[in-house]
């Protein structure tokens, strides 16, 4: 990692640092999706268990066999309580999904939309606050979401009907045949490893220049207050090739903190029996996973700004509000 | 109730060969026997006690009547192996180039019947595999789980016998059969199936009389499919030969090939000389006998083996061997041999003793492996050759990640080489009562799991199944998970077990043939004790050892054996597909308070009252929600620490309990010591006064929380 590299990358972090509410409002955010999911779960759980005796070992830990009880008749969002959900395999569960092109459970599509609308809603008013790292107030930052909400929608929608290209048609094509094709005749399971692993790092590719290009179209949507989402993908994809080494390397450093977050989480993940403590530590993974996630735009922001322009540089003002009629009458006239 | 299932033997017996003596006078009469039908794949609950309906024979039904029989000698077996039936001398090479075989086999069949054999047939299994129209891919596409049905040409598998012809006395050549050779369907009248063939014999086959036949044939290895077949250069070759069917008292008992069943044939000796490239290794059924480079870059492995009933090999020059005898007082030893896949070195002692589990645990509780050699082979990535069981030799499976603290590779192998037992030895009809050996096999499988590899932990796969996490909360127990309730739960209204296996709905069939099986035989396990059904079981092993027992078999050596008379619950789990599920239906519990009118005495007049005595009156209401009917224990605790247990027949619909004591209850279970394992609904057998259902699913849908919010931030990445 270049010094340069280092320093827009701990800028990165400074910016989310000085800005700790966009972490608890992303945060606070997905508990307000899930929450009333888990709350609809929450009662055919309960409903399902009813008086029984059962419900005692289901309070203290697993039982299995309430479990697969409760299963074999859910549907829904009940389908989906698996016991993947348990600690570090929840987060694998979803990381997985993601390789594999497995769709989401048709129970969590409401819940997921709402949630993927809520965030880029929310990613305008996100991005201008770390690119002016100044306080915006909440009036001021409802106000940048509100701008840029629409802008950022085309976006989301331009860059999702790419994703999901890849994820729907490229996905099935590369590993159902070609990657089929590859280990058709391999009779050892760490040689199809390998092939599956180099299958899904050329995969993987595609997704995150799509990634990165989307990421910095936001970045110029935002800060240079462009409205031509097209333009905006253009401009994203030019200064991806100008700065590549750099943008290059915010991914890797991006990648590889996650990373890290994951592997502390698999140390210290709660099990099934964990009670509220366990609730606390998964709920501090899920706000590290955020600002790991906050950190990477922030970069991406001083980056951008670093190289076409400097450091706090928005192109659109903080709006002024005139003042109140009573104060502009004892103003003096000019 | 009756036992009605345990009294069928004798009259099966006397009914099988009326209709295999009416079959041949029909012949004799110049009329062929109607083909058996497509049938309802559910026998009539409630129907005579008749196994021909469930389970017909196919009796011979061809031929002149009055043919003699070829030559009469018939070979004296080993001492502790059964007289031969059908023995197999058999050459065969492999060019790997071509995945091609060609052989040569002489088969010495001796009528073990009560009937003439007045014609042969012959399995040609791999023919499953040469188009789409085949019995076999039919019945896969229906799963929808396994084969789909398709098959790219490159892929298939066929049979092509090109010589066949009987050998005189003298050993020289006799008439030739191949232009008689024909297909037959006699199960499913799938004219496109060509899996089973038959000829008619110049001289008729008396019992006990000897035929001997001399086949040559040539295979295309398929890919690898139903475990057999070839990928890369790892071959297993099982089903592969022109196999004789099995002869039954009534004639032949040969059946088409079927996706969800396996095979059957009769015992005999096998003597095979398979020809392979130089370095490759090979394992097979019985011991190699020999090994004989031809100096052209070939080598010929002979094995041979006494008193088994099929033969498979496999060779790949990737094989590293490893060899471990077993020992252990009263029970002879045996050489166990190990091919084992490179990347899993350093698994061997898990396969090992898993194999030394089961040959102690079923020799101890029903009777010795009598033979010298096991050979367990480890199966290539990719293959599906895993989890398969051949006489002496079986697949096992396992994983370049297999996390101890689970039951992978033990539980396949504990399984697999447990068929040694159920299926290699006591060879129930793999094809009609798949159920006698997977199911017993799970029952006893599952046993020895539970008091060897333990604990065991569940494991998920992430990332194209390759990278394992074991879930360190989640403990799997025998009665539940290796007996498959669950899949059972979901299967329950499946096929009736007594309908043939092979008629089975695919999507079922597992469940009604292992789970269903294992559960109820768990469940009498729990019944009756241990110490009762052991014996039973080990009767009927010892019974039927070399044998070919049918299900009525089974239950009078249960009956036998327990000296219990079974059947009121062996026709409800093999006769019907009724569903147990008793359920606490009411339970409260209320001062005791008397209102209304009552005269002090006789003749007073009546005085109204109101009194509330000391104590509580609680009642019960117990339901019984299935068709199914058992006895059950109902145990009520009070909140003084006392508790009454009673015992309720199970047979009405519901079932009051009051009671009258000086504390309030606060739970009532029905069947508390989980005897009945059938029970496809455990949550309701219970209810507390004290529910604790919210705070569990608090709990749960906490976790659950996490899940989605990580899943959120996931998919939060793409925009």
């Amino acid at each position: 990692m270049t010094r340069a590299l280092r320093e827009t990358w701990v800028e990165g972090w400074r910016r989310v640092w000085q800005a700790p509410s966009l972490v608890l409002l992303l945060w606070t955010a997905t508990l307000v999706v899930a929450a009333p999911a888990a709350w609809l779960l929450h009662g055919a759980l309960s409903a399902h268990l009813g008086d029984s005796l059962m419900a005692e070992t289901a309070a203290r830990g697993v039982n299995l066999d309430w479990w697969h009880e409760f299963l074999a008749q859910a549907s829904g969002l009940g389908a989906t309580f698996t016991p993947r959900i348990i600690g570090m395999a929840a987060v694998l569960d979803n990381l997985s999904r993601m390789a594999d092109a497995q769709p989401l459970p048709p129970a969590l599509m409401v819940v997921v939309g709402a949630w993927l609308l809520l965030q880029v809603c929310l990613m305008g008013g996100i991005v201008e606050r770390l690119a002016r790292q100044q306080p915006m107030g909440r009036v001021m930052f409802l106000w940048a979401c509100v701008r840029h909400a629409g802008r950022l929608v085309r976006l989301a929608l331009i860059t999702g009907a790419g994703y999901w290209v890849l994820f729907t048609q490229v996905h099935p094509w590369w590993f159902g045949e070609v990657y089929e094709a590859a280990v058709r005749d391999v009779t050892a399971e760490r040689v199809a490893f390998a092939w599956w692993l180099g299958a899904a790092l050329v995969f993987a590719v595609p997704v995150l220049l799509l990634g990165v290009v989307a990421d910095y179209a936001r970045v110029r949507a935002v800060v240079e207050d462009r409205r031509s989402m097209i333009g905006a993908l253009a401009a994203g994809a030019r200064f991806a090739m100008q700065a590549r080494g750099a943008v290059a390397g915010l991914v890797l450093a991006q990648l590889l903190t996650f990373a890290a977050w994951l592997a502390l989480y698999a140390l210290v993940a709660p099990g099934a029996s964990a009670g509220l403590w366990g609730l606390g530590v998964s709920q501090a993974y899920i706000i590290g996973r955020i600002a790991v996630r906050l950190g990477g735009v922030a970069a991406q922001v001083s980056l951008f700004q670093s190289r076409l322009a400097h450091a706090g540089y928005v192109a659109h003002p903080l709006p002024a509000w005139p003042e109140s009629a009573a104060a502009d009458a004892i103003l003096p006239k000019v | 109730m009756g036992a009605v299932v345990p009294s069928l033997s004798p009259s099966l017996r006397t009914l099988t060969l009326a209709m295999a003596v009416v079959s041949l006078v029909c012949a004799a009469g110049g009329r062929l026997p109607t083909p058996l039908r497509a049938q309802s794949t559910a026998p009539t609950p409630g129907a005579p006690a008749s196994l021909s309906s469930a389970v017909p024979a196919q009796a011979e039904p061809e031929g002149p009547a009055t043919a003699a029989p070829q030559d009469s000698p018939r070979a004296d077996a080993p001492p502790g192996f059964p007289p031969p039936v059908a023995s197999y001398d058999i050459d065969a090479a492999l060019d790997p180039a071509a995945h091609r075989i060609t052989g040569r086999a002489r088969i010495t069949f001796t009528n073990p019947g009560q009937v003439p054999a007045y014609s042969l047939r012959l399995h040609l299994y791999w023919n499953a595999f040469s188009d789409t129209g085949s019995s076999w891919l039919r019945q896969a596409a229906l799963d929808g789980s396994g084969a789909d049905g398709t098959l790219e040409a490159r892929d298939a598998g066929w049979q092509q016998v090109t010589a066949l012809r009987l050998i005189n006395a003298d050993g020289s050549p006799g008439p030739d059969l191949l232009g008689g050779l024909r297909f037959i369907q006699p199960d499913d009248q799938n004219a496109d199936d060509r899996t089973l063939a038959a000829v008619d014999l110049p001289a008729a086959v008396a019992p006990g009389e000897t035929l001997r036949l001399e086949v040559e044939w040539t295979s295309q290895v398929p890919r690898t499919v139903s475990r057999t077949g070839v990928r890369g250069r790892d071959y297993f070759i099982a089903h592969w030969f022109p196999r004789l069917g099995r002869f039954g008292a009534a004639g032949w008992e040969a059946r088409q090939f079927f996706a969800n069943t396996e095979f059957a044939a009769d015992f005999g000796r096998y003597d095979v000389r398979l020809t392979v490239p130089d370095g490759w290794v090979v394992g097979a059924t019985g011991t190699e006998v020999s090994r004989t480079p031809d100096g052209r870059g070939a080598t010929t492995h002979r094995y041979a083996q006494e008193g088994v009933h099929d033969f498979a090999w496999t060779t790949s020059p990737h094989y590293v061997e490893h060899r471990r005898t077993f020992t252990h007082a009263g029970l002879p030893r045996v050489e166990m041999r190990l091919l084992l896949q490179p990347e899993h070195s350093g698994q061997e002692d898990r396969h090992f003793s898993a194999t030394a589990a089961a040959l102690r645990h079923y020799g101890e509780w029903f009777g010795p492996y009598p033979y010298p050699q096991l050979t367990i082979i480890d199966p290539a990535w990719g293959t599906g050759f895993g989890g398969m069981e051949y006489p002496t030799l079986f697949t096992a499976g396992t994983r370049w990640l297999a996390p101890r603290g689970t039951s992978e590779p033990e539980g396949v192998t504990v399984h697999e080489a447990g068929h040694q037992f159920w299926f290699g030895l006591v060879s129930s009809h793999e094809t009609d009562d798949a159920w006698m050996d997977e199911g017993l096999n799970t029952f006893s499988e599952a046993r020895v799991g539970s008091l060897t590899h333990q604990p065991d932990y569940r494991v998920e796969r992430f990332f194209g199944g390759f990278l394992p996490w074991q879930l360190r909360d989640v403990a799997l127990s025998r009665a539940t998970d290796y007996n498959g309730l669950d899949g059972y739960r979901r299967a329950g209204r499946g096929d009736i077990q007594a309908t043939p296996s092979f008629r089975y709905w695919p999507g079922t069939h597992v469940a009604t043939t292992y789970f269903k099986t294992a559960l109820w035989l768990h469940t009498l396990e729990r019944h009756l004790g241990w110490e009762r059904l052991q014996p039973a079981m080990q009767r009927y092993f010892t019974q039927w050892r070399f044998g070919h027992p049918r299900p009525a078999d089974f239950f009078a050596a249960l009956n036998a054996g327990t000296g219990e008379d079974l059947g009121w619950f062996l026709q409800q789990v093999y006769r019907t597909n009724a569903v147990f599920d008793y359920a606490i239906d009411t339970l409260g519990s209320e001062p005791v308070r008397t209102q209304g009118v009552r005269p002090a005495r006789l003749a007073d007049a009546p005085v109204a009252i109101d009194r509330t005595a000391d104590g509580y009156r609680t009642t019960l209401v117990v339901r019984r929600l299935g068709d199914g009917v058992f006895p059950v224990d109902v145990r009520v605790r009070f909140a003084d620490g006392s508790e009454v247990r009673e015992r309720w027949d199970g047979r009405g619909a519901w079932q009051l309990f009051q009671y009258d004591r000086p504390a309030r209850a606060v739970s009532a279970e029905v069947d508390p010591d989980r005897v009945l394992l059938l029970d496809v609904a455990r949550t309701n057998n219970s209810r507390t006064l004290d529910p604790r259902g919210p705070t569990a699913a608090t709990h749960w849908a906490r976790q659950w929380m996490v899940w989605v919010q990580d899943l959120l931030l996931q998919m939060a990445v793409l925009v």
